[in-house]
């Protein structure tokens, strides 16, 4: 099944899907992060279709968020790396559309303002 | 004393032939500058300079891939497919390999997206129906087998293989005896050997 996939791409295919990829992660680690409260880690560190982000809020909190409007967010890092409080992994590639991401977005934004 | 009708049907449907091209060449020769078998959606997110982005990670050179169409892909695939010796043709003697006879339905239960898409860091609650179907192939297997308990770790059947080795010398140790040597045919898969030297048994070859 690789073969076919690499073959079906080829020489000029799978460059132009890297960037797609590249792009798609880009665009959703800066519409991700841009809300208040939410940080790109790492974000000096070459990336290619997975970056990190930090919240304020507790992962638990917007994950639940997020499934009720049937996206799946980030995989909480805390589980292997107990140093990073609320950092979960994110992923974007030529499949996730833009539309997506910028919904998610505006869920990860929308955390309830303390009183 | 003549053949019989079911004989006869049986040495007909018994001779299996290989596609009559055989002679097909490598994608790579097939290959011409420009010919594509794919086309991405445009992007609708802006465009990264990846070079700047990735600085020394940066490949300059294209990959070393054959550019095709994609009627050109299937031919190619379908016709070397038809070489294979496979278990949809014939006999294949093998125990717990991907080769092995899959009823169709099994085959079918396999392809269901909740199953073959499922994803191993998905949310609990979004995982609630294989994980059905795990615990009821546990609870099924205990009861036909007479067990105590179960494990469906293993994936594979050299796994399933290590796992049982390693079971076995658990409970000769429990009795205070660990034993040392394990006997296996010269006729046996590679793995058997393979597995009791791994867990530490010493192998006697016995000739088939």
């Amino acid at each position: 099944m690789a073969t076919i996939f690499l073959t079906v791409y080829g020489k000029e295919g799978i460059r132009e899907l890297a960037e797609h990829n590249l792009a798609k992660a880009h665009y959703a680690a800066s519409a991700l992060s841009a809300g208040a409260g939410v940080k790109l880690l790492f974000g000096a560190s070459p990336r290619f279709h997975e970056f990190v982000l930090q919240t304020e809020e507790s992962a638990a909190q917007w994950t639940q968020r997020l499934l009720d409007e049937k996206i799946v967010g980030g995989l909480d890092l805390s589980r292997w790396y107990p140093e990073l409080k609320n950092a979960t992994l994110w992923c974007a590639t030529e499949v996730t559309a833009r539309e997506t991401i910028d919904q998610a977005a505006k869920v990860l934004a929308a955390a309830p303002v303390e009183a | 004393m003549a053949a019989t009708v079911e004989q006869i049907e049986r040495k007909i449907l018994g001779k299996v032939r290989p596609h009559q091209t055989q002679n097909e060449g490598l994608v790579f020769e097939k290959s011409a500058p420009g010919k594509r078998g794919y086309k991405l959606p445009p992007l609708d997110v802006p465009e990264v300079d990846a070079k700047a982005e990735l600085g020394a990670a940066y490949r300059e050179d294209k990959a070393g891939l054959p550019e095709l169409s994609e009627i050109e892909i299937i031919r190619h695939f379908t016709r070397l497919s038809t070489w294979n010796y496979a278990i949809d043709l014939g006999m294949y003697p093998l125990g717990s390999c991907t080769m092995k006879y899959n009823p169709r339905v099994n085959e079918f239960v396999a392809r269901i997206e909740g199953l073959a898409e499922a994803h191993p860091y998905r949310p609990e609650s979004l995982a609630q129906g294989i994980l059905e179907v795990i615990d009821l192939l546990q609870r099924c297997l205990i009861e036909i087998t007479g067990m105590d308990t179960i494990t469906l770790q293993p994936a594979a059947g050299a796994h399933g293989e290590f796992t049982g080795i390693l079971l076995v010398r658990a409970w000769h140790e429990s009795r205070g005896n660990a034993r040392r040597k394990i006997i296996i045919p010269d006729s046996a898969h590679g793995t058997n050997p393979a597995t009791a030297a791994i867990c530490g048994y010493q192998v006697e070859n016995l000739k088939s």
